[in-house]
């Protein structure tokens, strides 16, 4: 008889604005646990927590593991992600800790793919579509630095949220090159909708299912997508390449070396009201672009269906609409059985598309109703993404009442007050 | 002090080059007291850079000489002896961010000035200072425009294959957002949503006097005229080798081959493309021509297929009068003062024009009304002619249907309406008598008053909100010394309505009924609006009001079914249109799709 899991421990760690959840899975008959981290990141810490936060949660992730991680997936390249796995010089890195647990399995999107076959079944339509999606993500990362530069001189009000999104952005090139050596010594899996993953022997008994990211050829296959997918990737690709080899001329003298200049605070008076709604509209355009970004990282995010025994858990990482949209229309009757939902981009507006949301059928505003759906959400209160004025606040409060309507909803902000590292729940499996 | 200074400016962008030299032009601007900046009387550059936190010193008001005794400080040496080498001028201006700030005052001063001779009065701002302020360097992003609430224009740079362009060195860059500042002081109700013409016009017309004024320096009318495959021998012009065809590809190469190439990340791609358009009748009907920046290269491309025709003409006509040989100095500078011509007949239909949801075909009969009443002898040009033509060919009518002859298209004279729809009613006649003819010229209430006690006959909607925008004499001169008084008035109308309204609304004196567009919410809230301009002769007789009711049902109906087509009663919430249309990413932020975000 197959070997089924018995029980599932779902740790949240406290992370503040960011995501790290190890997933463990108890087998019965001595069988022992098995093991599955997705993410471990932080841009924003909990309002009490040290800067050691992420050694602190890599110890204990140890602690739990022992010796042995079975699958380790790594959602997209966001630091709020991935940032745990930055490895230090004198080899004792939140990364190397991790490295050191012996991932077996380590899952990335498609577009990590460090060599991308040009004849790989997901390929688009037009091969050069493919490049020049990476293409475009490779060059993010030189606009997210030229962005934190220039913020630096941005008036106060975009100042924080400019920097808070574009440090997302950076290269995080320690925990990516980590991430590629993991896989190296295990095995790698970059992913797209409906790719098969080998975890039968890892993890028995659990079915997981790829929902996301799609390749650009399934999007493609999209109907309504079909005639404006070409050109739209060349745009995408052309607006980044551009921006990236612009973000030199920005810095310091690059542009006229030799012309005299003012500093700052010696612009005569009748310019200096001018300058400030120069400021000002540099910030504005600068936060238009870091969030495009942004919302381009996140629509990479590998969005993951777990099945074991009677529950369905659904792991998107950050992924928004341009993501979820062909997994919506191929998965839908998957969809409608969720049992446990880690809540999207931390509870943004835009994370949880409605026709996602309504396609849950247990949700439920019985709170006695045995099957009612979880909510899990990794988040901090008093986040710097967004504004509450503009509607754009992360976790939006309007998800949020929905969420505790119709969900039981654990968040790591119930961590803040005491201080805790984890919020630990345990659910028993059957069938 | 005299009339006007020369100052040097690049005659299109660095890519133009003859000689390997960048082709430069001198050109007039009013002669004023300057500051350093350059800090005039309407315009203020200051060269901050926000990406590299620094400000460039500016050009010192010594380096332009004294009023009496204005100095070019960029003027570039004629005699071979100390003629810099090609090399070394280029670099000068290039490299130089004070004669990027000379760049920027004098062509923005130079529009203004187009302005406010083709108009015949001062022109303002829309945000009510004087000072526009200009950032020729103002961040690293592919980018350049105009805000109103910033009081100023910016100017992005960025990499190029050859090292960066800088969109203040460009021409028709900055004559374009230029003329969106002078617009939107204009006819600010141009932003507001309405039909696809009316999104297209503020783009269109930004080109269309972008593409004049480059074209009225004989610089670069010069290099186009010689790209002509064998036309020009030993500085003649054989008239016999041009045609229309050969012209519009020989602007394109005087343009410069990177026109629209290196630039295209901003804006002259669709310049470019405007040139190349081919006429076709059905044009406007085709779905790629629905969207604002397709539908204005078509009307970019009508003026400029006239533009084309009449030059051509005039050349045969000169050449006819010379064995067929015209010096090429003479040909640029004929097609050089045409296209002037041609700038100020486009600027003075502005006049012209209703003061909200205007169409193309409006456009058309403001053209030729506002030129029939400043220059009514058109044998010489054959302009208006020319120009209902080449629009007609384009799919472009007048919407007036009054007029014959030189006159088809032309605005009717004001409607004296019957109180009654029957025939044996008298005729209603203006009422002059409550106000003061003097005042009628300056005083918005005085106009107000004339509104009001003339509504019935002037067909104004009683229960929407009336204000008048504006009141501004003119003093119009034409070339030949012909000058033209009159006064602009214009007045908007607005009335709010919810959805379920519409249908009830009581229509006076309108033929058809308004019609809630299918699918759209009673509850919605509608602002309808409407309004007119007036123009009075000298002696204070209304000569014409060119208007769109505020219950005009063929117009209100279509504009009602384009918004709710494209979403906009949805997106009210944002009401982004005006800051989008012209403070829009160059190339534009790739689009990304949402669902269903959460409110």
């Amino acid at each position: 008889m197959a070997v089924k899991p018995v029980a599932l421990t779902i740790r949240a760690y406290g992370v503040g604005f960011g995501d790290c959840f190890l997933l463990t899975f108890h087998y019965g008959g001595g069988a022992g646990d098995r093991h599955m981290l997705i993410d471990c990141g932080t841009t924003q810490r909990p309002p009490k927590a040290r800067g050691t936060l992420l050694d602190e949660v890599t110890k204990d992730i140890a602690d739990v593991v022992g010796e042995k991680l079975h699958v380790l997936v790594a959602t997209h390249r966001h630091a709020d992600h991935i940032g745990g796995f930055a490895t230090r010089s004198d080899g004792k890195g939140p990364g190397d800790r991790i490295a050191g647990l012996n991932p077996a399995l380590v899952i990335q999107p498609w577009t990590e793919r460090p060599d991308a076959p040009r004849d790989w079944p997901g390929a688009a339509p037009d091969a050069a579509l493919d490049s020049s999606l990476t293409a475009s993500l490779s060059a993010m990362p030189l606009v997210a630095a030229a962005s934190l530069r220039e913020a630096r001189s941005l008036p106060a009000s975009v100042r924080d949220e400019v920097r808070f999104i574009a440090e997302d952005g950076l290269s995080n090139l320690s925990a990516l090159k980590n991430l590629a050596r993991m896989g190296k010594r295990g095995k790698a899996a970059y992913v797209s909708h409906g790719s098969r993953v080998p975890t039968a022997r890892l993890l028995p008994g659990v079915k997981i299912t790829v929902l996301g990211p799609p390749t650009l050829k399934q999007k493609a296959d999209i109907a309504n997508q079909k005639a404006m997918n070409k050109e739209e990737y060349w745009h995408f690709h052309s607006f980044w390449k551009l921006r990236a080899e612009t973000a030199p001329l920005g810095s310091g003298t690059a542009l006229f070396p030799r012309a005299r200049t003012f500093s700052p605070r010696d612009v005569p008076p009748e310019a200096r009201w001018f300058v400030g709604r120069c400021k000002r509209v540099r910030g504005t355009q600068l936060l238009r672009v870091v969030r495009a970004m942004d919302d381009a990282l996140n629509n990479t995010s590998v969005i993951l269906l777990i099945q074991a025994g009677n529950r369905r858990l659904l792991f998107p990482g950050d992924a928004q609409w341009e993501n979820w949209e062909y997994a919506v229309k191929k998965n839908a009757a998957a969809l409608k059985r969720v049992d446990v939902y880690k809540v999207g981009h931390h509870g943004s507006l835009n994370a949880t598309p409605k026709s996602l949301w309504k396609l849950f059928d247990r949700r439920s505003a019985s709170t006695t109703d045995p099957d009612r759906m979880m909510a899990l959400l990794s988040t901090r209160s008093d986040s710097k993404h967004g504004h509450r004025d503009r509607k754009t606040e992360v976790p939006r409060e309007t998800l949020l009442e929905e969420l505790r309507k119709l969900t039981v909803l654990r968040s790591t902000q119930e961590l803040e007050q005491s201080n805790s590292l984890v919020l630990k729940m345990t659910l028993p499996l059957r069938g | 002090m005299p009339a006007s200074r020369r100052l040097t400016i690049i005659a299109q962008d660095p890519w133009v080059r003859a000689g390997g030299r960048i082709v430069t032009a001198q050109v007039s601007v009013p002669a004023e007291l300057l500051a350093d900046g350059p800090r005039g009387h309407r315009v203020h550059v200051v060269d901050f850079d926000a990406s590299a936190n620094r400000m460039y010193a500016p050009l010192p008001a010594d380096a332009m000489g004294t009023s009496d005794k204005p100095n070019d400080p960029f003027r570039s040496s004629t005699t071979r002896r100390t003629r810099p080498t090609p090399a070394v001028f280029n670099r000068r201006l290039l490299e130089d961010p004070r004669f990027h700030a000379q760049n920027v005052y004098a062509i923005v001063m130079r529009t203004l000035g187009h302005f406010e001779r083709a108009l015949g009065r001062r022109v303002s701002w829309s945000f009510g200072g004087h000072q526009l302020k200009v950032a020729p360097h103002a961040f690293a992003e592919p980018n350049a425009f105009y805000s109103r609430e910033d009081e100023g224009l910016f100017f992005g740079y960025f990499a190029g294959p050859d090292g960066p362009v800088l969109t203040c060195l460009s021409h028709d860059i900055i004559v374009h957002e230029t003329t969106h500042a002078l617009i939107d002081g204009l006819r600010p109700r141009y932003t507001e949503p309405s039909s696809p013409d009316q999104a297209a016009f503020h783009e269109a017309f930004a080109d269309l006097v972008a593409l004049l004024s480059v074209f009225s320096l004989p610089e670069i009318l010069d290099e186009a005229v010689r790209q002509v495959p064998k036309a020009v021998t030993k500085g003649m012009l054989s008239v016999a080798r041009l045609t229309i065809e050969a012209l519009r590809r020989g602007v394109l190469f005087g343009l410069g081959e990177q026109f629209g190439g290196a630039l295209s990340g901003v804006h002259g791609a669709s310049l470019r493309r405007s040139v190349a358009l081919q006429p076709s009748r059905t044009i406007l009907d085709r779905s790629e021509y629905q969207q604002e920046h397709t539908r204005g290269e078509v009307l970019v491309a009508a003026m400029l297929h006239a533009f084309l025709d009449i030059y051509l003409q005039r050349l045969t006509t000169l050449g006819r009068e010379a064995n067929g040989q015209l010096p090429a100095v003479r040909v640029a500078e004929e097609g050089a003062d045409l296209a002037e011509r041609m700038l100020t007949m486009c600027i003075r239909a502005l006049d012209y024009l209703p003061p909200t949801d205007l169409d193309f075909g409006d456009f058309l009969s403001a053209i030729i009304t506002s030129d029939l009443e400043i220059r009514p002898d058109d044998r010489r040009f054959g302009v208006r002619e020319a120009v209902r033509r080449s629009f007609r060919a384009f799919g472009i009518e007048p919407t007036s249907k009054f007029g014959t002859g030189d006159q088809t298209g032309r605005w009717e004279p004001p409607e004296i309406r019957r109180a009654t729809q029957s025939r044996r009613e008298p005729l209603l006649k203006l009422d002059y008598s409550a106000v003061h003819r003097e005042a009628l010229q300056r005083d918005p209430d005085e106009v107000f008053r004339f509104l009001w006690e003339n509504r019935g006959v002037l067909g104004l909607c009683t229960e929407a909100y009336t204000v008048v925008a504006g009141v501004r004499p003119c003093l119009r001169v034409e070339h030949d010394g012909f000058t033209l008084r009159e006064t602009v008035a214009d007045y908007v109308q607005i009335l709010t309505v919810r959805a379920g309204e519409l249908d009830d609304l009581e229509l006076s004196g309108q033929k058809g009924k308004l019609k809630k567009p299918k699918g759209l919410s009673p509850g919605k809230t509608i602002r309808l609006l409407g309004g007119g301009a007036l123009l009075f002769d000298e002696f204070g007789q209304l000569k014409y009001h060119v208007r769109n009711a505020v219950l005009n049902p063929a117009k209100q109906n279509r504009r009602l079914q384009h918004l709710y087509d494209a979403g906009f009663f949805e997106r009210q919430r944002e009401q982004g249109f005006a800051s989008l249309h012209l403070k829009g990413m160059r190339p534009e932020l790739p689009a990304t799709r949402e669902a269903d975000p959460w409110p």
